[in-house]
């Protein structure tokens, strides 16, 4: 049995569902459920890799100071418009797992709650 | 803090049986005092952020007037320190928003013992599990990548002032060596600062991962008391 109606809770109107057994997660907070931890993984590797290019850059900053290279001024400028792509990419993907994680937790209150 | 007679294996992980509720550890107690000092301090350094960058502002429009040693060493000084002084405020926003989290799981651990404990049945609690451990672990990291990042900062500042003060032209320092160190630091320290800020944001990940699994728990919980079957401990 399902049904829709709205539920008065003080000076507040919530839509809500009547069902006779508890719902299952939706679409959203089923992605969370398995997506949080691979995306905040995959961020947190992606930050790591752009701190290694900075350390590769810097290094290559030193070498540059002994004396002009091509090769290694080619490498630092290479390097420098990598470093901000990787590192942003990995902020953005650490913050997709936040939001999965927030998602999870919706889940959860929305399972259990139908279950208790 | 009650004395385990027991310990049991749920689908949530590992968790300890006692006649009592467990207490608050040491972590969630230090969370409880931290967040609002955390805060409060990232926001000054915010603050203090956003007064050196009208600083760094005034000493750029100074430096277009007129090219002075002293200007220009005051504004490459300046840039260092506006840049590491925001990055360690929004650090220790961060931080505060990790011990909340922190504070929230202290809550539930106490909470669901409290709870457990007044309707009569022994008393069920999670250990601290793996993503718990990785949530402290990452927020320290980040806490000290970011602490050595603005050491690192500061040291660019004092080299990019010996650098320019004595210069005679705006593209030739006074000292080539103190700007060609203040380079090579920057060239790192700057990265460290946002690696430490995603160091932060991932142990914010799996602190909320380890909120969802310890409320998973206590629903858990809650069904069992609530119909007096065991959904899986042995």
């Amino acid at each position: 049995m399902t049904a829709a109606g709205t539920l008065v809770l003080g000076q507040r109107t919530l839509k809500h569902t009547l069902t006779d057994r508890p719902l299952a997660r939706n679409l959203a907070q089923s992605a969370g459920h398995y997506l949080a931890l691979p995306m905040a993984g995959m961020g947190l590797m992606l930050v790591a890799v752009a701190f290694v290019i900075a350390l590769v850059r810097a290094g290559l900053s030193v070498d540059l100071r002994a004396g002009f290279d091509a090769g290694d001024k080619a490498a630092f400028e290479t390097l420098g418009q990598l470093l901000p792509g990787f590192m942003f990419l990995g902020f953005a993907i650490l913050l997709g797992g936040i939001s999965f994680s927030i998602a999870r937790i919706l889940g959860v209150f929305r399972t259990g709650g139908g279950e208790v | 803090m009650a004395t385990a007679i027991g310990t049991i294996q749920t689908r949530y992980g590992p968790a300890t049986v006692a006649p009592t509720g467990a207490g608050q550890t040491i972590i969630h107690t230090i969370a409880n005092w931290m967040w609002l000092p955390a805060l409060v301090m990232g926001a000054m350094a915010i603050l203090a952020a956003i007064g050196l960058g009208i600083a760094q502002a005034d000493a750029a429009r100074d430096l277009g007037e007129g090219f002075s040693a002293a200007r220009k060493a005051d504004f490459e000084t300046l840039k260092p320190l506006t840049a590491g002084t925001l990055f360690l405020g929004e650090a220790l926003v961060l931080s505060g928003i990790s011990f909340l989290l922190a504070t929230i799981l202290g809550a539930l651990r106490w909470g669901g013992g409290e709870v457990q404990e007044s309707v009569g049945g022994a008393v069920k609690t999670l250990r601290m599990p793996w993503s718990a451990w990785a949530f402290l672990g990452l927020m320290m990291l980040g806490v000290m990548a970011e602490a050595a990042a603005f050491g690192g900062l500061v040291y660019v500042a004092t080299q990019s002032h010996d650098a320019w003060a004595g210069a005679t032209a705006a593209s030739i320092p006074a000292s080539v060596e103190a700007f060609n160190r203040a380079l090579t630091w920057a060239t790192w320290a700057n990265p460290l600062r946002e690696v430490a800020l995603g160091l932060l944001l991932g142990g914010i990940a799996f602190a909320l991962y380890t909120i969802s699994n310890v409320l998973g728990f206590q629903f858990s919980r809650l069904r069992e008391l609530i119909t007096g079957r065991d959904e899986g401990g042995e």
